[in-house]
Parts: structure tokens; C-alpha cells; sequence
């Protein structure tokens, strides 16, 4: 076990922990945009900056920065506040008709940014980089269909060449961890729509209740869990009744 | 069906009314409040992670069955579905909601839902823990009123299924006993 100071109050934390951990372990409210507990820190959004004055002072990102014996962590001095104000203002100036950033940057002040507004083509842009998308497909999922395209002013996230993508499976851990809701999907009918990525997946229908259910790309689970090969295409609720229904007729013939 | 080691929920079809007592208590049991008047005052979200289905004219409660060797651990890409001696549970904190896990259950017994976890709004896998931080086990066994549902260990089941199947033998070599003074 670590044991640090955050604003000046005690806390013991694992091996291993990072600081933005310590931080929420002592209770202690900090922004995050690009961090999320699954995945690989990754330091990206600049909004969880902490002044460190001791073993050595330093201004770092929490999330990517691991806990130290004695280490003192200060969350509110000029300096972090300062970093995360400048980082707010650079969201705010990127995406100022996202909910999310204007109700970051409220919290903490900042209603305007010194950068100002996106170019009229880019007026409704949603999506601040932070690669959350991108790190879920490919570290999570492992599937890699969309990726950071170009640089400066013209970054963005996407497909290669903004055409379907084959790699897709379909999952939407994408649409549902993007922090500013950036990534549209939608079901219709036996489709699956990422439209952000230009991507259309096929939906099984479940041949019970004739929901859909099961994108067909994810057909290769079938052969990593052979167990559940013939219930396949069932949706959870129909699977639930089979199992009931195979509990029923197991009591029937074995009573416990 | 997988191989079973720590306990899990057992269901009496002949027992179990349908009143869905279970599927509110275990909501109200995974609140912070831990209560159903506490969690609707607090406004908290209530989520079941048991289901009572109908089959035919019997009514049951199903949930997770605790595999041993589960898919949905196996499955999950963060660790998020995490597998302790005895019980399966879910961190929400790691889960991307990816819904890799509910395509393996064999059971149907996950599902994802929008619920807060550690102060933020995001979308979850639930599943039955057997209520393992309750301190009265679970709430589903505790609410039940007609006593439908029991949190049992393989070893007991199987003791009671040998018992049975015992007694079948003892009957049977009884009334050959029978069978053979009448003659
Ligand atoms: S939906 Fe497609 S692009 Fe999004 S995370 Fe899943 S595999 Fe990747
Ligand atoms: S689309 Fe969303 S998750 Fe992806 S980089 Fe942009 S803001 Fe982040
Ligand atoms: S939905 Fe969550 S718990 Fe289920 S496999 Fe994906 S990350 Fe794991
Ligand atoms: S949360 Fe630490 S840099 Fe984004």
C-alpha cells in the first residue's frame, strides 16, 4: 500500500494506483473526458491536471501518472486550476454546442473561450478527440475499424476512407462510451446503423419472438463458446424461457 | 449445462406465484439505500437482475446460475465480469457495454442498462451477484413468500438428488421384497 496526501488529507491506496484513483478515493472531485476504467490511461484531454509538490513538483495529468510513497497532491492550487481552465477553453472553442463540455466548463467557470469558434463547416462538431472510441475498438473489442484520421485543425475519428468498414462488429461500445454522445447509431428494422463510421451491420432475428437481436458479425463467438451454438440467434428473454422451460422438465424427470 | 461449484439460486416451479416480490427486492437490495422506500426517496434507479417468466402455466424466476467456467467471464474484454471462488459478479466501473457478455449467456440472465456509476451517467452490464455484500445473503431467498427460491450449494443438491435417488432404490428393493413373500 501508497500513502499519499491529497489537499492535505491522508489516503492509502494499492500498488499501482494512479493518481486521478487517489484523488476519487479521497473524495475529492476532478473532470475527466478521455478516462475510463477499462481501458489504458491515455492523458489525451488535459482535464484532470494536479500539481504534485512532493518527491518533486510537477503538473501532470492524474490519470496517466502512478501514486508514489509520501507523494503530496494538491487539486486546487493556481497552477492545476489554470491547466484544466486552458484545457476547458480548448474544448469549448472545438465543440461549443456540446451539452457536455459547456456543462464541464460551467462547473468551473468558463462560459467563453480566449480561442474561439469552430469554422462554419465544423459549427455543430461534437467529437473532442479524446480516443475513447478508438482505444475501445481496438484494445476492448480488438476489432480496430475506426482510427484517428489527420492532423492539426483537420483531425477527426473515422473509418479508412469513410466507407463501411468489414472490421465492425457491430457491438456499439463505441456510440456508448463516447463521453459528448458524438457517435450516431440507431436500429432499423434488421439493420444496425453506425452512421458516424458509415457502417450498416446485419441483425439476427430471434426465431422465437422475431426481435432483433444478435449482430451477424459477431458470429465467430459462436465458435469461441460452443455452448451456445443452438441457442445462437434467441434473445436474453427467449433464452430465459428455454432455460426455465429445461429447469421444468429436469426437476420432472430428476427431483432435487 | 456447466459445471457448478459455488452456490447459486435455486427455483421451486411449484412454489413460486409469480408476484415478482424477487425482482423488486433484489432492485431495491443493489440501491444505495438498500431499501425500496429509501431508494424511490433518494430517486434512485431500480434495476432486477432476476426475471420471472412464464412457461406454459407455470411461473418461475430465473438468474444467473453462477457457472463455473463462465462464458460471460470468459467473454468480457476489461475484466469487468470477474469470477471469485464462489460467484460471478460484474464491476460497472470497467464494463464498455460492449454486450458480449449477454450474447454468450447461455441463460439470458444479463442485460445493459443506463444506470450512475461513481457519480457519472453510463451504460452498464447487471447480472446477479448473489447479493454478495448483503449481509442477510440474498434478497430474492429473503422476499420470496412462499419460499420458492433457496440459495443452494452443487454438493447439497447433489446430496439430495442421491438421497432421492437412494430412496427410489430402497422403495423399489422394498416392494420386490413384497412381491417375492407374496408369491
Ligand atoms: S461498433 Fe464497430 S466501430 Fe464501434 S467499437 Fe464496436 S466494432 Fe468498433
Ligand atoms: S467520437 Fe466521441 S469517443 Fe470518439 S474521439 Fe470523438 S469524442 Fe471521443
Ligand atoms: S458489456 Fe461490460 S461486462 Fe459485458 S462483456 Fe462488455 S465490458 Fe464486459
Ligand atoms: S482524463 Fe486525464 S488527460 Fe483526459
Amino acid at each position: 500500500m501508497i500513502n499519499l496526501t491529497v489537499n492535505g488529507q491522508p489516503v492509502t491506496v494499492p500498488d499501482g494506483t494512479t493518481v486521478l484513483q487517489a484523488v476519487r478515493a479521497a473524495g475529492v472531485e476532478l473532470p475527466t473526458l478521455c478516462y475510463h476504467e477499462g481501458l489504458a490511461p491515455y492523458g489525451a484531454c488535459r482535464l484532470c491536471m494536479v500539481v504534485i509538490t512532493a518527491p518533486r513538483h510537477a503538473l501532470v495529468a492524474s490519470c496517466a501518472y502512478p501514486v508514489e510513497e509520501g507523494m503530496v497532491v494538491e487539486t486546487n492550487v493556481p497552477e492545476a486550476a489554470t491547466a484544466r481552465h486552458l484545457a476547458l477553453e480548448f474544448l469549448l472553442s472545438r465543440c461549443p454546442q456540446s451539452d457536455v463540455i459547456r456543462e464541464m466548463a460551467a462547473k468551473e467557470g468558463i462560459t467563453t473561450s480566449r480561442f474561439g469558434a469552430p469554422p462554419p463547416e465544423r459549427a455543430d462538431e461534437l467529437c473532442v478527440l479524446c480516443g475513447l472510441c478508438v482505444r475501445v475498438c481496438r484494445e476492448a473489442i480488438g476489432a480496430a475499424a475506426i482510427s484517428f484520421i489527420g492532423r492539426g485543425m483537420e483531425r477527426r475519428v473515422g473509418t479508412p476512407f469513410d466507407v463501411q468498414s468489414d472490421a465492425c462488429i457491430g457491438c456499439g461500445a463505441c456510440a456508448e462510451i463516447c463521453p459528448t454522445g458524438a457517435i450516431k447509431m440507431e436500429d432499423q428494422g434488421n439493420k444496425r446503423i453506425l452512421h458516424t463510421w458509415h457502417t450498416t451491420v446485419e441483425l439476427h432475428t430471434c426465431p422465437q419472438c422475431g426481435r432483433f437481436f444478435v449482430p451477424e458479425p459477431m458470429s465467430f463467438l459462436k465458435e469461441m463458446f460452443p455452448e451456445i451454438e443452438d441457442l445462437w440467434a434467441l434473445c436474453p428473454e427467449c433464452r430465459q424461457q428455454r432455460a426455465a422451460r429445461q429447469w421444468i422438465e429436469q426437476r420432472a424427470t430428476s427431483p432435487v | 449445462m456447466n459445471k457448478l461449484e459455488g452456490p447459486f439460486i435455486l427455483v421451486n416451479p411449484e412454489r413460486c406465484l409469480g408476484c415478482h416480490t424477487c425482482e423488486l427486492a433484489c432492485a431495491a437490495a443493489h440501491t444505495t439505500a438498500g431499501n425500496i422506500i429509501g431508494a424511490v426517496l433518494a430517486g434512485e434507479k431500480l434495476y432486477r437482475r432476476n426475471r420471472v417468466v412464464q412457461v406454459d402455466s407455470v411461473k418461475l424466476s430465473t438468474q444467473c446460475r453462477q457457472c463455473e467456467d463462465a462464458p460471460c467471464v470468459r467473454v468480457c474484454p476489461t475484466g469487468a465480469l470477474y469470477r471469485t471462488e464462489t460467484y460471478t459478479a460484474v464491476d460497472q466501473r470497467l464494463c464498455i457495454a460492449c454486450r458480449l457478455c449477454m450474447m454468450v449467456c447461455p441463460f439470458g440472465a444479463i442485460h445493459v442498462a443506463t444506470t450512475e456509476v461513481a457519480g457519472r451517467e453510463k451504460a452498464a452490464a447487471f447480472k446477479c451477484d448473489l447479493c454478495v455484500d448483503r449481509p442477510g445473503g440474498p434478497a430474492c431467498v429473503e422476499a420470496c413468500p412462499t419460499k420458492a427460491l433457496s440459495l443452494k450449494y452443487p454438493t447439497e443438491v447433489i446430496h439430495q438428488a442421491t438421497q432421492a435417488a437412494a430412496r427410489q432404490f430402497l422403495d423399489a428393493l422394498e416392494s420386490q421384497k413384497q412381491l417375492a413373500s407374496s408369491q
